[in-house]
């Protein structure tokens, strides 16, 4: 039991992931343990898989397909994806100070990957099919947010095995930060299509575009994780609660724009070189100034039900949310079954997140020497090209 | 099964990957492009000159190279032999170091009737043979007398001729240039011409061995003077004629030009001869003639200097610099039909002409000059107020544009091209599209006409004018510039008043083309 309540505690500050509770047959507390979660995950309100597969992994986008779409796409939507990742070593047999003898530390390395958006139909319309339907009718992107974020970090933690509960301090790598935030914006076509006028109020931000790989410290920042549980019942999490500085070749600017065009000007078209499209560029995109700046980190939220390793079937549920990821507080709930000493499962009706209603299913299995969790919280969509939204869950823990 | 893990987890990041281009179709209507032609785009702004009151003047400059400086002075090649009999009448030991020739020599050369007094040569050759019967190594010194080679050194060059026997004799031969050198050519007394003064010297070989040579042996040395090409000459350069009945330049000026007429209001030309020889010049122009190559029209230009002799006084030197004498002939529409001969529109020019140097003989005493690079020029200036009748004046002209098929996001399209029209003529804009053998297929511009501003009464734009011509790039017409990346374009201009219009420095045709156009967009 100790053992099983041991795991059940190591993998609840493991926040990677949705619901990722076990049992084990662990018989006594191992020394060192190395745990890896992952998850992957992209959805919307309106675009299908089949859209959204095409647009990432690439493919000719054809007019039924971006049709079936605008039939779904409301005045507001959103759509994100997620790639996170964390593997950690945990030191179980000693205790990090000794004047602290419940507490034992971890080390991790972690990869946070989110790109979102939330956008109007007016949106979604200009892109994908042009502003002609429009005629002289403004297309209004009120609203309209694109965000990306990826950065990596190092974390360094403690737990206690009594209260139940952790934290660790995390240096953040940023790889890239993007954001176009729009108040208001609106693109209006002018009569015969003489100019187009295009009006905007919002904030602009990005980091790095040149240099931004992995570890090249693009942006640089600190962050906690924190983790407890709230009589046995809740468990309650934050993941990434920090910030990162944009020092090297940022932009960043607060925009407050009418960007008239009427043509590029071709000073003779006689000749070859009197034309530069990358001159006439610069002449209509407004010049955004070499400007540090702070963010916060796409901080997760997460509020679940503790499992009760004793109980064959019981209640699951959990709250979860991403901060500044135009992202829909994600609420499951649904069942947790113990099928064996060795098998459990469990399965969820979801709502929130990038997309509406999904359905989450989770298997996990576990023996003496390790233990492996597989879940998905879009089991529909995973098989369905009219799905909106694909997503797989991985954790695995290894004793030694 | 730790591995099995880790094995799916990279699979899932690798697998991650774009695999090709995301692409979509979307339907854009917007403004392209935009721009503004005076007529210093349609006309060279260097030919183009601008009046207090902001009318127009060309003033055109055209050289018309009728004189072949090779014709002016040519140097013939020239070959001097010099035979050496060995002075022993019996065997004779002669020890090494021995010199048994010093052989000055005046050599004059045939110019013809000039009088050469100083020549200095932009290239030449002296080439030697020298043929020797006498058993040991001989060394030749050619010096060339009174001569420079800039640096107040006389040319002088050794040779080394092998020992020979009359049976199988000693050969050196080579060549030497004579490239910037200056020689006077005046003879030992100074007081001769044509004339190079040179010496010989021949001797045994100080390092080799006594020789014995008798009266049977000898030397023959061969120099000859070729490729000899002047920087200048000085002295009396001669008389010479210059014929030539039937010569034809390219006229450049009207090339684009392919139809229509051109009536010009007034016409200044100055016809200049500017002569840099220093010698008196005579000169007569047969004809010249103005042909048009599309019309098959030729008109002959009739004026005073047609057909009449015309003296040209000599240029003068001071130093080094030429003082040349310049004489220039007016036409005009009193004096000439000049305008006619413009009016042609010639794609060529044709003349003939007959020319003589120094028609009264050695005048100057010997003191003539000629400078190979600066002969006679002569010139047409033209200067034009651009005032004029446009009758359907058609221009073409052949655009290679560079549309990768690859890279070809433009699906379809429909244009309209907005012209504001501020010069006093009708435009009509047309775009041909070809196949791969160049044969034109299709246009793409319905034949609408660009409408000339509005005239006042003194036939000068007062308001612009706007009209809009549509255009449409189906599918097929994209694929045709895909395959043939040259269009032809063709504009065609008309004045409307009966009277010539002055074109003033603001007028100008401003043009914005409008697509509502197919467009491929991509994500790579």
């Amino acid at each position: 039991m100790k053992q099983f309540s041991l795991i059940v505690i190591i993998l609840g500050f493991i926040s990677v992931d949705y619901s990722q509770d076990t049992t084990s047959t662990w018989k006594k507390t191992p020394p060192f343990v190395l745990s890896v979660d992952f998850f992957g995950g992209l959805g919307s309100t309106n675009m299908t898989n089949e859209f959204t597969s095409k647009l990432i992994f690439g493919g000719h986008i054809d007019s039924t397909l971006k049709n079936n779409v605008l039939d779904n796409t409301k005045k507001m939507n959103r759509a994100g994806f997620e790639l996170n990742y964390e593997v950690k070593f945990y030191n179980m047999q000693d205790t990090f100070l000794r004047t602290l003898p419940d507490y034992r530390y971890y080390i991790g390395i972690g990869s946070y990957a989110n790109t979102s958006a939330s956008f109007t139909q007016d949106f979604f319309k200009t892109i994908f099919y042009g502003n002609a339907s429009f005629g002289n009718t403004p297309a209004v992107f009120d609203n309209t947010t694109l965000f990306q974020s990826n950065f990596k970090k190092i974390s360094f933690g403690l737990m206690n095995l009594k209260t139940k509960t952790s934290f660790a301090l995390s240096i953040i790598s940023g790889n890239n930060h993007q954001l176009f935030d729009f108040n208001t914006a609106r693109l209006t076509t002018g009569e015969d299509a003489n100019e187009l006028t295009f009006e905007y109020d919002g904030n602009f931000q990005q980091s790095d575009s040149i240099a931004n790989g992995f570890l090249k410290f693009s942006g640089a920042g600190i962050a906690l994780d924190y983790s407890m549980h709230i009589k046995e019942t809740v468990q309650l999490s934050i993941t990434n609660l920090g910030f990162a500085l944009w020092a090297r070749n940022p932009s960043s600017a607060r925009l407050n724009e009418t960007i008239n065009y009427d043509g590029f000007y071709v000073s003779n078209v006689f000749s070859e070189n009197s034309f530069n499209v990358s001159n006439s560029l610069d002449s209509i995109i407004p010049n955004i100034e070499s400007k540090a700046f702070v963010s916060f980190l796409p901080a997760i939220i997460e509020a679940k039900k503790v499992i009760n390793t004793d109980k064959e079937l019981q209640l699951n549920y959990g709250l979860r949310y991403r901060f500044m990821s135009n992202y829909f507080p994600y609420l499951y709930i649904g069942g947790f079954y113990n099928a064996t000493e060795q098998l459990k499962l469990s399965s969820a009706l979801s709502y929130g997140g990038y997309n509406a209603f999904e359905m989450n299913f989770n298997a996990y299995y576990s023996t003496n020497t390790y233990y492996i969790g597989v879940g998905t919280n879009n089991l529909l969509g995973n098989f369905s090209k009219k799905g909106r939204g694909r997503s797989l869950l991985l954790s695995a823990m290894i004793k030694f | 099964m730790r591995f099995l893990l880790l094995l799916i987890i990279l699979l899932l990041f690798f697998s991650c990957k774009r695999r090709e281009e995301t692409t979509w179709d979307i339907n854009v209507h917007s403004p392209l492009i935009k721009t503004s032609l005076s007529i210093n785009n349609l006309l060279h702004d260097s030919i183009l000159n601008e009046n207090p009151d902001s009318s127009l003047m060309i003033d055109y400059s055209y050289s018309l190279n009728a004189f072949n400086t090779d014709s002016a002075f040519k140097i013939p090649d020239t070959i001097i032999n010099a035979f050496y009999n060995i002075p022993f009448g019996s065997p004779t030991s002669l020890n090494p170091g021995f010199q048994f020739a010093n052989d000055p020599a005046s050599n004059q050369f045939n110019y013809g009737d000039a009088r050469i007094t100083e020549m200095k040569l932009t290239s030449g050759k002296i080439k030697f043979k020298i043929i020797s019967q006498i058993n040991e190594k001989t060394i030749y010194t050619y010096e060339v007398l009174k001569s420079d080679d800039g640096n107040g050194n006389l040319f002088t060059k050794k040779i080394t001729v092998p020992a020979g026997t009359v049976s199988s004799p000693g050969i050196a031969q080579g060549e030497f240039d004579l490239d910037g050198y200056t020689f006077d050519m005046t003879g030992t007394n100074s007081n001769s011409y044509n004339t190079l003064e040179t010496r010989l010297k021949v001797l045994i070989d100080p390092d080799g061995n006594s020789v014995l040579v008798s009266g049977a042996d000898s030397v023959l040395v061969e120099n000859g003077l070729i490729n000899l090409k002047p920087a200048y000459i000085k002295g009396f350069i001669g008389t010479s004629t210059f014929d030539e009945p039937n010569s034809e330049l390219e006229a450049g000026l009207f090339d684009n030009i392919i139809s229509g007429g051109l009536d010009i209001d007034q016409l200044d030309v100055t016809l200049s001869f500017t002569n840099y020889i220093g010698a008196e010049l005579r000169f007569k122009l047969n004809h010249l003639r103005s042909l048009n190559s599309r019309t098959s029209n030729t008109i002959s230009l009739s004026h005073n200097i047609i057909g009449n002799d015309n003296n040209i006084n000599r240029a003068t030197l001071s130093g080094s610099t030429i003082t040349p004498y310049v004489v220039n002939y007016q036409m005009n529409t009193s004096n000439s039909n000049i305008d006619l001969f413009l009016e042609n529109l010639p794609t060529a020019m044709e003349f003939g002409f007959e020319a003589e140097i120094n028609p009264l003989g050695n005048i100057s005493s010997g003191n003539d000059f000629l400078f190979i690079n600066k002969t006679i020029d002569i010139n047409f200036d033209v200067m034009m107020p651009l005032s004029l009748i446009a009758n359907n004046l058609t221009l073409l002209d052949t655009i290679e544009l560079s549309i990768d098929s690859a890279n070809n996001r433009l699906k379809k399209g429909d244009f309209t091209l907005i012209a504001e029209n501020g010069f006093p003529f009708d435009a009509e804009l047309q775009l041909y599209l070809l196949d791969i053998d160049n044969n034109v297929i299709d246009s793409l511009f319905n034949g609408q006409i660009i409408t000339s501003g509005t005239l006042n009464g003194a036939n000068r734009v007062i308001n612009s004018t706007t009209t809009t011509i549509m255009a449409n790039l189906n599918e097929d017409k994209i694929k045709l510039l895909e395959q043939n990346n040259r269009v032809i374009l063709t504009s065609r201009y008309h004045t409307l008043a009966s009277s010539h219009t002055t074109i003033y420095s603001n007028y100008k045709l401003d043009l914005k083309l409008i697509g509502d156009i197919t467009y491929e967009a991509s994500i790579k």
